[in-house]
């Protein structure tokens, strides 16, 4: 017995102890440490999606343009605000920094979108949900990629010209979200870039459904995917598409804003400037097509970026030239615009709005040349700028007015200048036009950008530089 | 039963011999018939057997007389021949297939027949047990027991409280007691069954017991890496926690004290660097639980001196009193069973316990007082300088109405007085010519000499069933600034109960509570004593405050000290049972099941009198324009119209462990096995909440009227948001076993495994586990027969070991890292859920890992010299830290294994007993470790920007992983402006900071420690005791704090270099401190994209040697004994005076500034103190 009790004694033990031993925990060692999810549905995809629109990443562009000019008031203590600004200014390549004057900003963060939108357009359509939103999901990543890839390519490329594009380099288009690693990345030409940018742009234009897009002010949809065709041909010099597309995007909306809706000062009326800033652009305002926060406007009040010499290119009537602009304060006299924000970070920036779908038609038209074509130009530029007066102070343009094609194409581009100011348009439209020569003076000292200069193509950013290899750098 | 089995064969065999022996004789003897018993000799006799059986005798010739006659009949069968021959000769007589042996019997065994040399019948046996202590008597656990039975040797070992029960043989008449470091001990067996057996040490602190955590081994059969602290060596009275005492006692442990502030915690490295960006500090184990820390804390901010540093430690709850003894486990077969957790080391803890017949009460008192910083070991300007050097700002245009606004100190003031003419040209020289002579001194002011107190109380009892050990701790740290001050209590009770003959168990029950009133950072004296212009006076001169303007409002640091602080609560409450269950003789089973809850409550006050909540009401740049407020102002709004702030964190943790183990051990002969193997669960929950409270109005009954618009700007911005709670659970599950053999005590073969589990990276399975195993050797030399007759070496032990480890670096995971957000958006309302993608997925994202070896000679010489030398390669590889790509990709650093490192060290330690006689002793104990850590591959190397920041570490392959890199500094122009060479030699005034081309950069050395140590040297004459140690620590380099700015507020102070600065055209010549430039040098370098000021203070003239020497602690103690006090009931009382931090010496060009305290600027380096202590027992 003794024998069959010490068995028992191990028996017992050994059960215990294996008890003990094979406690399960597989569920809790399958819960996840954090917060964090894996995308799995459409409603995922969708937030991946928002989270990769863009904000306004090459709003610096305004500084290298002959719209500003620096004075130098010294804040506090801190001249530093002024300084980095004025790397820009002076058209120096940038240094590796993650500031928003800085074109590695504008290439950081167009890349991440672009990552984000890859992610979505190679699953969406796979993913749990519904199959009509994952579609018209899909529309819009591609409408963003294509759009991240056109500021990119504008920024860091020689602009679109059909003789060259096949050779000039572009941007890297990569179109698949990779697994981390170690990748490097050629640069592909113009052409292939701006065909890439088509076949997404056309897609997703087929694609997006405006049904399912909540805040559409906030989204492409399909009117701002219209006028980002309509912006896309006009630099490709596609007329024909341009006067088409932005007939169709006009078709859906074909609001102005009236500036005679804000108090007119000329009048005795009271302007108050701080909530014309808040609510020049906003999802309220029906002429705004696409609106994205944005970071970074010239106006910053302690910059020392002024708009003093630009206000000059106002007619006297002009609305816009009082109430787009203010003194920064009595001691200074200089202007500043109004139109963003005047405070440091909060301001909602106009990516595409009728006023451009309108002033894209008339260029178009202006450079198609001819008689039909001037006056649909003329009748364009009007349209604008019968809301741009008091009536009894607007005068239309006349048929007269202007000689020559060159003198239409050159109205067009300064009713351009005047409407688009500080919204991210005028760098591009310099470059696009002639390449002109720039002056900028800081510190009692003379800077120039040449025309053509090597400069108005950026430099890629240092850091791109340093991790890829194989990329090229931009000639200077 | 094999025995048995064996036995019988045996018989079997020897009777069938014996039967073919016999046939064959008494056929022989029938062919030769002789009659009549003769007398022959010995030698004839034997003769005549040979003839007739053929066989020969075998005997000695010194125990066999051959010539001695028997009576005896030759014509006798052979049987009967040799039975007379064994009677009348005395001898046994065995029969064996050829020869015949004869051997001289024993006079007892007379009786027994011939032929029956095994006995038949079953040994009787007895159950003896025992115990065996050392002289203090203490039970010695893992101690052999042994006894020889027929040549074999048996034996058991001890237990863990040092009994044993072994069942012998009757006839053994005697039992060998060892253990290594005492003498052996035979005790002779008599009628009793009892016994106590006491083992003397033999030699000097050499401790034989390895206390892993999980098992505790035998020192000669330990491969691994430990060293070992008792307690009662290295404490030191005035320090509340245990890891600043360690410093300087353990060969390649560095300790690096960065703070004078109760509770901040020391940097700890065992054996160099292991990650880049993962954890990289040791384990802390108490009594074979692991301490996780209390709060979760970025590996980089440990020691930034945040509030919720001080709160965090592991070991937070744990009296240094109540600790036994510390082991430090460095390689990987020492820390194999603590898996991926224990590549930065162990430090196993063992806390004192209650002892069998026995009971007292004890008690120890220290009281600390602190010297108070004195403001010349920190080199900074005086009033004069200071006051000159805003003149010659002033006079260049750096600082005028619109700077002066927001920042002015002594000389602001004036000048702006002056602007509002509210005094005269006059009175402004002379107000700034007192305010030359003003020379503040802040640290006199700010500080004052603290006084810390703590009293311990422990009560150890015991009978042989039960033993209880219990403590109370009391700490009070009245702070050496005002409005600091901390309390601490800790309690902890222990108790075994030997519930049954084979089951034992402990419970263990301790609460801490902490409380503490603490600065907030900006209110840091230290910090603000250092850093504040000493021309700015304490007082009008009408003896009123004085306030001058910071942030654009008003600062005085005696309000703003008693109007900005935190308060600390920390509540660590732990329930421990351990349980032992011995099955069998050699089985035992192990179970630990440990809980522990931890509470820390962090309140940080900014009453409405601080200068940071006024600051929200005065500098519009914390407005906040409401877009919906149609009235808002141009500039915006305050957020914070009325009240102050407040910040409330609470970190609530929550630990669990349950081990079960089981052991297995036996002897055979000379050969020793244990198997041990077990299984781990351990689950840590760390719960955290804050809340920041705007309008907290302490003055008016502590209430709160918040406003709407700091919860408003939180959300347009995209903020911190106002409140925050959440959850971060970590489980982990583990298997591991270990397998030892021994042979005789010489040879030591041992092999680990663990695999651990974790949830740590993500849900899918082939992830989770890393096995993690090592094997290891050791030799004892001395127990070789070659070293039998050498007397040098009492003990010489070579072992050795090779092992895998793991590391489970930061949050990194093989998965898309993605996490829901709202999106950024101008109008609340406008926000959206958005999916940020932190992080691409990495499927090949792998463990940290480690290959370590470590060979070591541990060696004692004649008794009072003893030690270890010890080598180790430690190859890290697999190593991940965010690593930058293309943006192309998306974007800018992903999280890849990219990098692999090797530290390659020597340790040293040695001990000894220089002096001994009966009254005096004289021990010497000396520590000193070397590690040379390389980076053997990086897929990248950093910008120079990177590889210069000081914080950063960027990885060279060919340096160390903390090399600092500098600029090389050409001098200074002839306009002041600091020149460096570029990576071609040509001298520039910049360039740009983000290229890579290294040529650019010196190499200087170092940032952590390539060797360190101490040394200790203990006194003992009669009743007094001295004890000196010093710590030593170098090989590396720092940087000197940033010295040249381009602009300096006009309240800082500056380092007194910048009296040096260049001022006059040639002072280049002479001097290296660049001037003070005017704004239009500084655009015009900063258009160039120069940063200059950055250059300078990282340049190679500002990187000095940090190596140091450091008389840490002097003690002189007298040990008043009982037989002279003669109070009844009291024993003996020893009084102690001991001083901390007396002297160091550091490289002059650190002008004082010691060394350990530059790692954090804003911590405090240790002071002198002095410490008085009185220990008693009742």
């Amino acid at each position: 017995m003794t024998f069959n009790k010490r068995y028992l004694n191990y028996l017992s033990g050994i059960l215990l102890f294996s008890a003990l031993l094979f406690t399960s925990c597989e569920d809790q060692l399958s819960t996840d440490p954090e917060d964090r999810v894996v995308p799995q549905t459409v409603d995922d995809y969708h937030a991946v999606m928002v989270g990769g629109l863009p904000k306004v990443y090459h709003a610096f562009t305004d500084l290298m343009t002959d719209d500003v000019i620096a004075k130098n008031y010294t804040t506090f203590n801190n001249p530093s605000v002024y300084s980095e600004w004025s790397l820009a200014y002076l058209w120096i390549d940038q240094r590796a920094t993650d500031e928003a004057s800085s074109p590695e900003y504008a290439w950081r963060w167009y890349y991440a979108d672009i990552y984000k939108q890859n992610l979505v357009i190679a699953n969406v359509m796979d993913a749990e949900g519904d199959k009509n939103f994952a579609a018209s999901i899909l529309g819009e990543s591609l409408l963003l990629r294509a759009y991240s890839y056109f500021t990119l390519v504008n920024l860091f490329g020689k602009h679109y010209d059909p003789a060259t594009a096949e050779t000039d380099l572009g941007v890297p288009v990569l179109l698949e979200p990779l697994e981390a690693g170690f990748h490097y990345f050629k640069r592909n030409t113009v052409a292939e870039v701006y065909e890439q940018i088509e076949k997404d742009m056309l897609k997703g234009l087929e694609l997006i459904n405006d049904a399912y897009i909540e805040k559409p002010k906030f989204h492409f949809t399909k009117v701002s995917a219209l006028a980002f065709a309509s912006r896309f041909y006009l630099y490709t010099g596609d007329y024909q598409k341009t006067i088409e597309y932005s007939n169709q995007s006009w078709e859906i909306n074909s609001t102005l804003l009236d500036h005679n809706d804000f108090p007119n000062s000329d009048l005795g009326e009271v302007f108050e400037p701080l909530p014309h800033a808040n609510s020049y652009f906003t999802d309220d305002r029906e002429n705004v097509l696409l609106i994205r926060p944005g970071y970074f406007a010239v106006n910053y009040m302690r910059s020392g970026y002024y708009a003093n010499e630009f206000m000059r290119i106002y007619e006297y009537r002009d609305l816009r030239g009082k109430q787009n602009f203010s003194f920064t304060n009595t001691s200074m006299p200089n202007y500043i615009t109004l139109k963003l924000s005047l405070s440091y970070q909060q301001f909602n920036f106009p990516l595409f709005r009728t006023e451009e779908v309108l002033l894209n038609r008339a260029e178009a038209y202006a450079k198609l040349g001819g008689d039909d074509n001037k006056a649909n130009a003329i009748r364009d530029l009007n349209t604008l700028r019968q809301k741009r007066f008091h009536p009894d102070y607007y005068v239309p343009y006349r048929f007269s007015d202007f000689r020559t094609q060159q003198d239409m194409v050159d109205g067009v581009l300064l009713e351009r200048r005047k409407e688009l100011c500080y919204e991210g348009h005028r760098w591009f439209d310099l470059k696009r036009n002639g390449a002109p020569e720039i002056v900028h003076y800081f510190n009692g000292e003379k800077y120039v950008l040449e025309q053509n200069d090597l400069r108005y193509v950026l430099q890629i950013p240092d850091n791109e530089l340093i991790n890829n290899p194989e990329i090229e750098k931009n000639p200077r | 039963m094999i025995k048995n089995l064996q036995k019988m064969m045996r018989k079997t065999a020897f009777t069938f011999l014996l039967l073919t022996l016999f046939s064959t004789a008494y056929f022989s003897s029938a062919e030769n018939p002789q009659s009549g018993t003769a007398t022959v000799t010995v030698k004839q006799v034997m003769d005549h057997l040979k003839k007739q059986t053929g066989k020969n005798f075998f005997y000695s010739t010194t125990n066999i007389d051959t010539k001695k006659s028997i009576q005896v009949n030759l014509r006798d069968s052979a049987e009967k021949i040799l039975d007379a021959l064994s009677d009348q000769l005395s001898v046994d007589v065995e029969v064996k297939e050829k020869i015949i042996v004869l051997t001289p019997a024993p006079t007892e065994k007379k009786e027994e027949p011939v032929v029956a040399p095994v006995k038949t019948q079953q040994e009787k046996k007895r159950t003896i047990t025992g115990m065996v202590t050392d002289e203090n008597g203490e039970g010695i656990i893992a101690a052999t027991i042994t006894y020889r039975i027929n040549g074999l040797l048996q034996g058991t070992t001890t237990l863990l409280d040092g009994t044993f029960e072994i069942t012998i043989p009757e006839e053994v008449k005697s039992i060998t007691v060892n253990m290594i470091g005492y003498q052996e001990n035979v005790v002779e067996m008599d009628e009793k069954n009892h016994y106590n057996i006491a083992l003397k040490l033999s030699l000097q602190g050499l401790d034989e017991v390895v206390v892993t955590g999980f098992q505790n081994v035998d020192r000669r059969e330990f491969t691994g890496s430990v060293q070992k602290v008792k307690m009662a060596d290295v404490q030191q009275p005035g320090l509340e926690t245990v890891d600043k005492m360690l410093q300087g006692q353990v060969a390649g442990v560095q300790i690096e004290n960065v703070s004078g502030t109760t509770g901040s915690r020391s940097k700890i490295r065992i054996r160099g660097n292991s990650s880049i960006s993962g954890n990289r500090e040791p384990l802390w184990v108490i009594d074979g639980v692991v301490m996780e820390d209390a709060v979760k804390i970025n590996p980089n901010e440990l020691y930034s001196g945040d509030p919720s540093t001080l709160v965090s430690s592991a070991i937070g709850g744990l009296n240094p009193n109540d600790i036994e003894e510390i082991s430090i486990l460095k390689d990987a077969s020492a820390t194999a069973l603590y898996g991926t957790q224990a590549v930065n080391g162990v430090i196993v803890v063992t806390t004192k316990r209650g002892k069998k017949d026995h009971f007292s009460i004890d008690y120890a008192g220290n009281f600390t007082t602190e010297m108070k910083p004195d403001i010349n070991d920190f080199y900074m300007m005086n009033s004069n300088d200071r006051i000159l050097l805003s003149k010659e700002m002033f006079n260049k245009g750096l600082m005028n109405y619109n700077n002066l606004d927001y920042f002015a100190g002594g000389f602001g003031q004036s000048v702006m007085r002056y602007y509002d003419k509210s005094i005269t040209d006059e009175q402004f020289q002379q107000e700034v010519y007192r305010l030359r002579q003003e020379n503040t001194d802040w640290f006199d002011l700010l500080y004052k000499n603290s006084f810390k107190m703590e009293h311990n109380v422990s009560i150890t009892s015991g009978t042989e069933r039960a033993q209880y050990y219990f403590s109370l701790n009391y700490f009070q740290d009245l702070g050496n600034t005002i409005g600091q001050s901390t309390d601490r209590y800790i309690a902890n009770f222990k108790a075994n109960y030997n519930v049954a003959k084979n089951f034992r168990a402990g419970i263990k029950l301790n609460i801490s509570n902490k409380e503490q009133e603490i600065f907030n950072s900006n209110a840091n004296p230290y910090v603000y004593a250092l850093t504040t212009s000493r021309a700015i006076p304490e007082k009008e001169a009408d003896g009123s405050d004085y306030y001058y303007t910071y942030n654009k409002t008003g600062m005085n640091i005696f309000n703003e000290i008693e109007n900005s602080f935190s308060n600390l609560s920390n509540i660590d409450a732990l329930c421990q049972i351990d349980l032992n269950w011995k099955i069998h003789p050699n089985i035992d089973l192990n179970s630990i099941v440990s809980f522990r809850k931890t509470y820390a409550h962090v309140e940080r006050i900014y009453t409405e009198n601080s200068n940071i909540s006024n600051s929200y009401r005065d500098n519009d740049r914390y407005f906040f324009i409401d877009s919906e407020d149609e009235d808002a102002p141009a500039e915006g709004v305050t957020t914070l119209p009325r009240g102050g702030l407040m910040q409330t964190n609470d970190d609530r943790s929550s630990f669990f462990t349950n081990r079960n183990t089981i052991s297995w051990s036996k002897i055979f002969d000379d050969h020793k096995v244990d198997l041990f193997g077990g299984q781990e669960y351990r689950s840590k929950i760390y719960d955290y909440g804050y809340v920041f409270g705007y309008g907290y109005e302490y003055y008016r009954g502590k209430t709160a009227n918040p406003s709407h618009l700091p919860i408003k700007r939180a959300e347009v911005y995209s903020l911190t948001p106002y409140y925050g709670l959440n959850t971060s659970p970590t489980y982990l599950l583990s298997y591991f076993g270990t397998a030892t053999y021994t042979y005789k005590g010489r040879y030591t073969l041992n092999g680990n495994m663990r695999s651990d589990g974790s949830n740590q990276f993500g849900s899918t399975a082939r992830y989770r586990f890393l096995p993690i195993w090592s094997i290891g050797a050791n030799w004892n030399i001395t127990q070789e027969s070659f070293m039998e007759n050498q007397q040098l070496f009492t003990n010489l032990a070579l072992r050795g070991s090779f092992g895998l480890r793991g590391n489970v670096s930061g949050n990194f995971s093989p998965q898309v890292l993605a996490y829901y957000e709202l999106s950024y958006a101008i109008d609340p309302n406008d926000k959206e859920e958005s999916l940020n993608v932190e992080q691409p997925p990495n499927p090949d994202l792998q463990w940290e890992k480690e290959h370590i070896y470590n060979l070591a000679l541990d060696f004692s010489i004649k008794n009072n010299i003893s030690g270890s030398l010890e080598y180790y390669n430690r190859s890290n590889f697999d190593l991940i830290s965010p690593y930058p790509v293309s943006r192309v990709t998306g974007f800018d650093k992903v999280n890849l294994n990219w990098a692999s490192m090797r530290n390659q060290g020597i340790e040293f330690s040695i001990s000894s007993t220089n002096i001994q006689t009966p009254k005096f002793t004289w021990n010497t104990n000396f520590t000193f470790g070397y590690n040379k850590n390389e980076v053997l591959e990086a897929f990248y190397t950093p910008t120079l920007r990177t590889l210069t920041s000081s914080n950063i570490v960027a990885p060279v392959v060919g340096n160390p992983m903390t090399g600092i890199y500098a600029f090389r500094f050409a001098g200074l122009d002839e306009a002041g402006i600091p020149t460096f060479y570029d990576a071609d030699d040509n001298v520039v005034y910049g360039m740009d900071l983000s290229t890579r081309d290294m040529g650019a950069l010196e190499y200087m050395g170092s940032r952590e420690p390539v060797y360190s140590g101490g040394i200790t040297n203990t006194l003992t004459y009669k009743d007094f005791n001295f004890s000196m140690l010093f710590v030593y620590s170098g090989g590396n380099k720092t940087r000197l704090d940033e010295v040249y700015q381009y602009y300096y507020l006009d309240t800082e102070n500056v380092s007194q270099e910048m009296v040096n600065r260049w001022q006059f055209p040639g002072d280049e010549q002479y001097t290296n401190v660049p001037a003070i430039l005017d704004l239009e040098t500084q655009y015009a370098l900063q258009i160039q994209g120069y940063d200059v000021p950055y250059m300078y203070n990282n340049s190679n003239i500002r990187v000095v040697d940090a190596s140091y020497l450091k008389l840490r602690n002097v003690t002189f103690g007298y040990n008043l004994r009982r037989e002279k006090h003669k109070v009844s009931g009291v024993g003996d009382i020893h009084f102690q005076l001991q001083g901390q931090n007396l002297w160091s010496l550091t490289h002059k060009d650190l002008n004082g500034r010691d060394p350990e305290a530059l790692i954090q600027g804003s911590n405090i380096p240790l002071q002198t103190s002095f410490t008085f202590s009185v220990k008693a027992n009742f």
